[in-house]
C-alpha cells in the first residue's frame, strides 16, 4: 500500500532551486500496478526513487506499507529498501558477483535465517521462470542486454517483497523483448500481490497496467 | 592548422572539466621532478662551488695556498709577502672552533672585509646589474662585526639564554625579507640595508673574550660565524686555539694566476706551504659517496611520484579513450591527433619540470645549510654553498618525465593486453605461457640478485640491490593480494547478519553481514591490480623509510658505543702556548698526580701514502706504551698489544680496509715531503667519520720516521670515583691551564653527535618527502578507486546496506590492505637496512657496523604513517557515502 500526500522536492541547480515536484499526492492499493508517463525531466524517476528510499523528500508524507518514510533515518531507510524491490534501467548489477550472488543479494541482506538451501530452491525456480538458469555462475558482463535485464528482475522478486519499483526496465531492450520482460513482471506482481510501479516512455506498454498516471510540472495527473 | 587547434582547445577543456584527476596527475610528475630537481641542485653547487663567487670575494677563486702536513694555521705575513709581490687577488682566510658563553662549539671564519668593500664599491659603480653575495654583503654597512646564517641563529636561538637572544629568530625572518629585497635591487641602494640592519643591535658572547659583539643575519652564508679576520684572530687567540699572538691565516685564495705568478707563488711558499688547484680537492672525491646516495633517495622518490601519476593516468586515460575515438569519429585526422597528443605531452611534461624545478631550487635552499656543515665537518669543504637557479635541472626533469610518460604509457597497454589475456577464459594455453615467463623470469631476478649480493664491489652494484629487492617485493605483492583474496571466505565466516528488518543495530554488530563481506571480497579482488598500484607506492616509501631508519639508528647506536670507548678520557687537555710540542715531562708530572690513571698525548702527522696516486694519510699515535690504546676499538675486538703498534708495525683504521683495499701484512709507504717511512698493518680499527686512511702507531715509531707533526693535546683519564671538577681547578693553578683549554669528554661526545644527526637530517627530510608522496599516491588511488565505484557502491545502498555499513567495510578492507603492505613493508625495509649497512655503507663510506633493529622506533614509524594512510583512505570513503544514493546510482557505469 502506498500512500503520499502534498509531497515535495526542491532540486539545486546552480543558484537556483526548481521544483521537480509540488504538491503531489498519491494512494495505490495492495497489489496495484502503475505506469508512471512523462517527458524527460518531469520528475518520474525523482519520485520513484523518493518512493524507493534513496532520495528524501523536501516536504510531504510517504507512506509505503505503514513505513512513514517521511520520518526515517538513513539507516532506517537502508533497512526500508531491503524489503522492496528495485529495477534500474541499466539493471545496476553488481559487477564483481556472479549472477546467482546478484539474485540472492538482497535476500540475503533482508533475512539472514533463511536457510542457504531454502533460497537455492527459489533461485533455480525463479531462474527457471526467467530462463536466466544457465547462467547462474556467469559474471553480469558476460551476459546480453537483456539477460542483465531478467538478471535484475530477478533480485528485484526472489525476497518476495510488497513493493516493486521499476525504472525504465525495458529502456535499452527491443520492442518485442521489452512486452515480454512487462508481461513477465506484471504477471510475476499480479500473482503474488506485489504493488508494482514503473516508469516507462511507452504507452503502449503502460496500457498494460491498472493503472497510468502521468507526470506534469511536479505533479501527477490520471490518464485512465 | 586550425584542426589542430581545435582538438587542443578540446584537449584542454579535458582538463577543465576534470581538474581533480588532471591536477593529481600534474602532481606526481611535479613532485617527483621536486626531488630530483633539489638534488641536482645541491650536486652541481657542491660540484662548481669554486666557479662562482662567495663569500668573499666576486672573482673566482683558482688556488689555495694551505698550511702543509701537520700544520694547521699558516704565518699571516705569507700573504703580506704576496700582495708586495704584486698577486692581488689574493685573500686571507682564517677559521677556526670556538666556544660560545654557554660551551657550546661553533665555527668562526675570518675574511679580509676591506677587501671586501673596495670590491663591492668597484662593483656598484661598474656593473649595477651584477649581483653578487658579496655586494649585499651587509657587514659593511652595518655596525655589527659578525654575519650569522639565519639558519644558524634559529638554531642557536632557542637554548641560548645569555649568549643569543632569542630575538635572533624574528631578527632573522626581518632580514631575510630585507636581503631579498635588497638583493633583487640595485646595489647602489646598500643604504637601504644599514638603516635596516643597524636598527638592530643583537649581541653575542664567546667564552674567555670580556666583549660581547653585535651580530646581523644573512642567508646562505653557511655555518660559519663570519667575521673580520682580525676579530677572528682575537678571539681565537684568547680562546687558546692560535699559537701565538702573531697573525695567522688558515688558507690563502687566490684567483686566477699566470704561469710567472704561478712560478712566483711556488718559490715564495718554498716547502713552508702547499699550493693546489682548487680543482684536485679530495673534497670532490670524498663527497661523491654522499651524493650518489642522496641522489639514489630522490630517484625513488621519484619512482613514488610515478605511482602516483600512474594512478591518475589511468583514470585520464579511461576519460580520454572516450573523447579521443569520438574526435576521430566525427572525422579528425589520426595524424592531428598524434600531433596534438604529443604538444599536449610536451607542455606537460616541460610545465611539470618547470614547477618541480622551481619547488626543488625552494627545498635545495632549506637543505642547503645542513648539507654545508655536513660537507664542512665531514669532508673538509672550506666555504658555504649557495644553491643558484639551474636550467640544467629544469632540463634533466623535462627528459625524465618524458621518458618516465613514455614507458607509463607502454606498461599501462602491456598490462591491457595481460590483463585481456588472463580474463580470456579461452586461452589457457597462452595464460599458462604468461605463467611460466613470469616465473622464469622471477627465478631468474632472485638468481640475479643473490650473485649481486656476493660480489658487490662498487657503490652502483650495492645500490642495485636496493633496486633489486624493492622489484622482489613488487613481484611478490600482487600474488600475495590474490591470495589473499582467493582465501575462502565462505567456509571460514560463519557470522551471519542478525539485523531484523524490523530494528536497526549498530553497524559494528551486524558486521560482516554475509552480503556484505561477499561483495567487499569480491569487488577487491576485481580490483586488484589497481590496488596494488597504491600498495606498490607505499610499499617502496615505506620500506625505505624503514630501511633509513634502520641504517640511522644502527649507525647512532654503534657511534654511541664507539663514542663511549673512543672517548674514553675524562679531560682533554689543549696544550699550552707556550708549549706546542708533547712534553714527556709535562705529562709525567700530570701522571703523578693522586687523581690521574693514565695520561696520554695525542700527536699527529699530515702525510700521503702510494706513489702514483697518493692518497692523504694522518698517522697518530697516543703514547708509547699499548695501555694508552686501549680506547681503540679494533675490528677483531682484540685489544691493541704493544706489538701491533710497535718494530714497523701500525694498525690501520677501517676505510684503509674497506675503501683502498689494505690487507692485514700490507706495508704502508708513507711519505711527508722528502721524508718517507714505511709500516705493516698488524690490524684494523674503527674510525667512524673519517673516510680516508689513518693510521695508528707508538710515539716512538713517529718520533723515528722524523715527520713534521702536530701536538694535539693530552687525554686525562681520571681514576674510580674522582670527578673532573675535582681536578679543573687544580689544572689551572698549578699547571697553567685556563678554562677554555680544558675540554670535558661530554663536549666532544656531543660535536661528534651533533655532525651525523645533521648528516642524517638531509636523509630524513627527503625520506619525509618520500613518504609525503607516497601518502597522497595513496590518498589518489583510493579516492581514484571510489570515484570508479561510485555506481556500485550506489547499487549495494540500493539494495540495502546503510551507508555506516558500507563505510565500515570499506574501511576493514582499506585497513587491511594497509596492513598487509605494512607486512610487506617491514621484511623489505629491513632487507634494505641490511644492503645500507652491509654493502652500502662499507663500499661508500668504509665504515662497518652491526645492523640493530630498533622495533619501538620502527612500530612509531609505522603507527604514524599508516594512522595518517588510514585518515586518508577514510577521508574518500566518508566523502563518497555523503552523496545521495539514487545519484550514486545514476553515475555510468
Amino acid at each position: 500500500m502506498i500512500e503520499i500526500q502534498d509531497l515535495y522536492f526542491h532540486r539545486q541547480e546552480g543558484q537556483q532551486s526548481r521544483n521537480v515536484i509540488q504538491a503531489l499526492n498519491l494512494s495505490l492499493n495492495k497489489g496495484d500496478q502503475l505506469a508512471l508517463l512523462g517527458d524527460s525531466g518531469a520528475g518520474k524517476t525523482t519520485l520513484l526513487h523518493i518512493m524507493a528510499g534513496m532520495l528524501s523528500a523536501s516536504k510531504g508524507r510517504v507512506q509505503i506499507n505503514n513505513i512513514a518514510l517521511h520520518h526515517c533515518t538513513k539507516a532506517e531507510l537502508a533497512l526500508y529498501r531491503r524489503t522492496v524491490g528495485l529495477i534500474f534501467q541499466h539493471y545496476q548489477l553488481l559487477e564483481a558477483l556472479n549472477v546467482g550472488d546478484n539474485i540472492l543479494f538482497q535476500w540475503r541482506l533482508q533475512a539472514p535465517d533463511v536457510s542457504p538451501s531454502h533460497m537455492q530452491e527459489q533461485l533455480l525456480s525463479l531462474a527457471g521462470t526467467l530462463g536466466i538458469e544457465h547462467k547462474l555462475r556467469s559474471y553480469p558482463h558476460q551476459l546480453s542486454g537483456g539477460e542483465q535485464q531478467r538478471v535484475a528482475i530477478a533480485r528485484a522478486l526472489i525476497h518476495a517483497p510488497k513493493v516493486v519499483f521499476a525504472d525504465e526496465p525495458t529502456g535499452n531492450l527491443d520492442q518485442q523483448r521489452s512486452i515480454e520482460v512487462v508481461e513477465l513482471l506484471t504477471n510475476l506482481c499480479k500473482k503474488h500481490e506485489i504493488n508494482l510501479v514503473m516508469v516507462t516512455h511507452s504507452h503502449q506498454l503502460a496500457q498494460r497496467f491498472s493503472s497510468i498516471k502521468q507526470m506534469k510540472d511536479g505533479q501527477l495527473q490520471c490518464l485512465n | 592548422m586550425s584542426e589542430l587547434v581545435l582538438i587542443l582547445r578540446t584537449q584542454l577543456q579535458f582538463y577543465r572539466r576534470h581538474p581533480l584527476i588532471s591536477t593529481l596527475f600534474l602532481l606526481g610528475l611535479t613532485l617527483g621532478t621536486a626531488l630530483i630537481s633539489a638534488i641536482t641542485h645541491l650536486n652541481t653547487e657542491a660540484g662548481q662551488r669554486y666557479q662562482t663567487a662567495s663569500d668573499q670575494t666576486v672573482s673566482p677563486v683558482h688556488y689555495l695556498i694551505k698550511p702543509i702536513a701537520g700544520q694547521t694555521y699558516l704565518p699571516g705575513s705569507l700573504w703580506f709577502e704576496l700582495r708586495k709581490r704584486g698577486i692581488h687577488a689574493s685573500q686571507p682566510v682564517l677559521t677556526g672552533r670556538v666556544l660560545l658563553e654557554d660551551g657550546r662549539s661553533v665555527l668562526i671564519r675570518g675574511v679580509n672585509t676591506l677587501a671586501l668593500l673596495t670590491q663591492n664599491t668597484a662593483l656598484a659603480s661598474s656593473s649595477p646589474s651584477s649581483s653578487t653575495y658579496s655586494s649585499s654583503f651587509p657587514l659593511f654597512s652595518n655596525t655589527a662585526q659578525f654575519v650569522i646564517a639565519t639558519e644558524l641563529a634559529s638554531r642557536l636561538a632557542p637554548s641560548s639564554n645569555a649568549v643569543i637572544s632569542k630575538a635572533i629568530t624574528s631578527k632573522g625572518v626581518a632580514s631575510k625579507k630585507s636581503t631579498s629585497t635588497t638583493e633583487t635591487s640595485d646595489n647602489s641602494h646598500s643604504g637601504e640595508q644599514l638603516s635596516h640592519s643597524s636598527a638592530s643591535n643583537q649581541s653575542i658572547q664567546f667564552k674567555a673574550v670580556n666583549q660581547s659583539y653585535d651580530y646581523i643575519t644573512k642567508d646562505d652564508i653557511g655555518p660559519w660565524l663570519i667575521t673580520d679576520i682580525s676579530v677572528a684572530h682575537r678571539i681565537l687567540h684568547q680562546q687558546g686555539v692560535l699559537p701565538s699572538n702573531q697573525p695567522y691565516v688558515s688558507l690563502i685564495e687566490l684567483g686566477q694566476l699566470t704561469q710567472k705568478q704561478y712560478q712566483q707563488v711556488s718559490d715564495l711558499i718554498g716547502d713552508t706551504a702547499t699550493l693546489s688547484d682548487v680543482s684536485q680537492q679530495h673534497f670532490d672525491a670524498l663527497s661523491e659517496s654522499f651524493f650518489f646516495n642522496l641522489t639514489a633517495l630522490a630517484l625513488l622518490g621519484y619512482a613514488v611520484g610515478l605511482f602516483l601519476s600512474l594512478n591518475a593516468l589511468k583514470l585520464m586515460l579511461s576519460a580520454r579513450n572516450q573523447m579521443q575515438t569520438q574526435l576521430a569519429t566525427l572525422g579528425c585526422l589520426p595524424q592531428r591527433l598524434m600531433q596534438a597528443l604529443s604538444i599536449e605531452l610536451l607542455v606537460v611534461c616541460a610545465g611539470c619540470a618547470a614547477v618541480g624545478n622551481s619547488l626543488g631550487f625552494w627545498i635545495a635552499q632549506s637543505l642547503i645549510f645542513d648539507v654545508t656543515t655536513t660537507l664542512v665537518s665531514l669532508y673538509q669543504l672550506d666555504r658555504a654553498l649557495e644553491v643558484h637557479w639551474q636550467w640544467e635541472s629544469f632540463a634533466i626533469g623535462f627528459a625524465m618525465n618524458i621518458l618516465a610518460l613514455a614507458a607509463l604509457l607502454v606498461s599501462l597497454q602491456w598490462e591491457q593486453t595481460h590483463t585481456s589475456l588472463n580474463n580470456d577464459k579461452e586461452n589457457p594455453t597462452q595464460r599458462n605461457e604468461i605463467k611460466t615467463k613470469q616465473y622464469l623470469l622471477f627465478f631468474l631476478l632472485l638468481a640475479v640478485g643473490v650473485g649481486i649480493y656476493f660480489s658487490a664491489s662498487t657503490k652502483v652494484e650495492a645500490l642495485l640491490l636496493c633496486a633489486w629487492l624493492i622489484v622482489v617485493f613488487s613481484f611478490i605483492s600482487l600474488p600475495l593480494l590474490r591470495f589473499i583474496s582467493n582465501f575462502k571466505l565462505s567456509a571460514h565466516l560463519s557470522i551471519k547478519q542478525k539485523a531484523s528488518t524490523q530494528h536497526f543495530t549498530f553497524p559494528l554488530s551486524s558486521f560482516p553481514s554475509y552480503p556484505l563481506a561477499q561483495w567487499l571480497k569480491a569487488n577487491t579482488s576485481m580490483h586488484l591490480r589497481d590496488i596494488n598500484l597504491a600498495i606498490l607506492a607505499f610499499l617502496i616509501a615505506l620500506g625505505a623509510a624503514i630501511g633509513t631508519q634502520v641504517m640511522v639508528r644502527s649507525f647512532a647506536l654503534t657511534l654511541d658505543a664507539y663514542l663511549q670507548q673512543r672517548l674514553q678520557a675524562d679531560l682533554y687537555l689543549r696544550p699550552p702556548a707556550s708549549s706546542q710540542y708533547f712534553n714527556a715531562k709535562h705529562a709525567a708530572k700530570l701522571q703523578q698526580l693522586p687523581e690521574t690513571k693514565l695520561v696520554s698525548g695525542m700527536i699527529t702527522a699530515e702525510t700521503t701514502v702510494g706513489e702514483a696516486q697518493a692518497s692523504s694519510l694522518q698517522v697518530i699515535s697516543y703514547g708509547n706504551h699499548a695501555k694508552h690504546f686501549q680506547h681503540i676499538n679494533r675490528t677483531d675486538d682484540h685489544p691493541v698489544s704493544q706489538t701491533d703498534i710497535h718494530d714497523g708495525r701500525c694498525l690501520a683504521n677501517e676505510p684503509s680496509q674497506l675503501r683502498y683495499g689494505k690487507k692485514i701484512g700490507d706495508t704502508l709507504v708513507i711519505n711527508q715531503g722528502t721524508k718517507r717511512w714505511q709500516c705493516q698493518i698488524s690490524g684494523f680499527y674503527y674510525d667512524y667519520g673519517t673516510q680516508r686512511m689513518n693510521v695508528i702507531v707508538s710515539q716512538n715509531a713517529l718520533d723515528a720516521a722524523q715527520f713534521q707533526t702536530h701536538f694535539v693535546g693530552y687525554g686525562i683519564t681520571l681514576n674510580e670515583g674522582v670527578s673532573s671538577d675535582t681536578l679543573i681547578p687544580l689544572l689551572m693553578k698549578d699547571f697553567g691551564y685556563t678554562e677554555e683549554s680544558i675540554i670535558q669528554n661530554a663536549t666532544y661526545k656531543r660535536i661528534a653527535k651533533s655532525l651525523f644527526s645533521r648528516t642524517f637530517a638531509v636523509t630524513d627530510v627527503l625520506n619525509t618527502l618520500i613518504v609525503t608522496i607516497a601518502l597522497i599516491a595513496i590518498w589518489v588511488s583510493f579516492m581514484s578507486m571510489n570515484q570508479q565505484q561510485k555506481n556500485q557502491f550506489g547499487i549495494v545502498q540500493a539494495m540495502g546496506i546503510t551507508p555506516k555499513q558500507l563505510f565500515l567495510g570499506q574501511l576493514i578492507v582499506t585497513s587491511l590492505l594497509l596492513l598487509l603492505t605494512l607486512l610487506l613493508a617491514i621484511p623489505l625495509g629491513i632487507g634494505l637496512g641490511h644492503i645500507l649497512l652491509k654493502l652500502v655503507m662499507p663500499i661508500s663510506f668504509g665504515w662497518s657496523m652491526p645492523m640493530i633493529i630498533d622495533w619501538p622506533n620502527i612500530a612509531k614509524l609505522c603507527a604514524t604513517v599508516l594512522a595518517i594512510a588510514f585518515i586518508v583512505s577514510a577521508f574518500s570513503i566518508w566523502k563518497l557515502q555523503k552523496h545521495p544514493i539514487a545519484d550514486l546510482v545514476k553515475e555510468k557505469l
